[in-house]
């Protein structure tokens, strides 16, 4: 079982109740592939950054999930064949924790360092 | 022999980047743990008008950053968050 994160966006044609519906069918597919379902996240409308099949706009929703590398290409074996689905993206994240507790020492190791040689840190509060 | 204040003129000035603010790296002051890709408020600082990368050079992002960076870019353009190019 890995994290992963998957975002698909559906067709604006789509009303409402039909992108909820869509997303309960999903949602269903990966129940029922053993996944799971840590966190649903419904952006709702959004506007697309570029053109995807001749549309602008679309409903984006993003799945957290404990899974199978199984469930994560049957999941996207549907979006692939449903047509209201424009794109999709999954992310495996399991590696991102680590690489977080990496950087995490990193910036320790930092401000160690830093504290000895009495260099003053920057506050978050300058960055604009 | 020790000179005389006067012959040595002026103690010399570091290097001052006169009016321009020394660079640094905005992840590194604020110790994010991951740079996410759908934090598109943060990526598109990053991407100024023609939706390109901003060179570490004018950033002043490190390099370990900005390798994170460029990821977390091409993964939000790649869901639409962000674009290839615009005109």
């Amino acid at each position: 079982m890995r994290r992963y994160e998957t975002i698909f966006i559906a067709s604006p044609t789509l009303t409402e109740e039909q992108a909820d519906e869509l997303v309960k069918f999903f949602e269903g597919i990966i129940a029922e592939q053993g996944g799971e379902l840590i966190k649903t996240d419904k952006w709702g409308r959004r506007k697309l950054a570029y053109e995807v099949q001749k549309f602008s706009e679309g409903y984006y929703t993003l799945f957290e999930m404990d899974a199978d590398n199984k469930l994560v290409a049957e999941l996207e074996r549907r979006f692939r064949n449903h047509e209201s689905v424009i794109k999709y993206l999954s992310v495996r994240m399991d590696g991102l924790e680590k690489a977080a507790a990496r950087s995490k020492q990193r910036f320790d190791r930092e401000s160690k360092r830093k504290a000895a040689a009495g260099i003053k840190d920057r506050a978050p509060e300058e960055v604009s | 022999m020790k000179r005389s204040k006067a012959a040595k003129g002026k103690p010399k000035k570091k290097k001052s980047f006169s009016g321009r603010r020394s660079k640094f790296c905005k992840f590194c002051v604020e110790k994010l743990p991951y740079i996410d890709y759908k934090d598109t408020k943060t990526l598109s600082a990053f991407t100024p008008e023609r939706g390109k990368v901003l060179p570490r050079r004018t950033s002043g992002v490190c390099a370990v950053h900005q390798r994170a960076l460029v990821e977390a870019i091409k993964r939000s353009r790649n869901i639409a968050l962000l674009p290839f190019a615009t005109d």
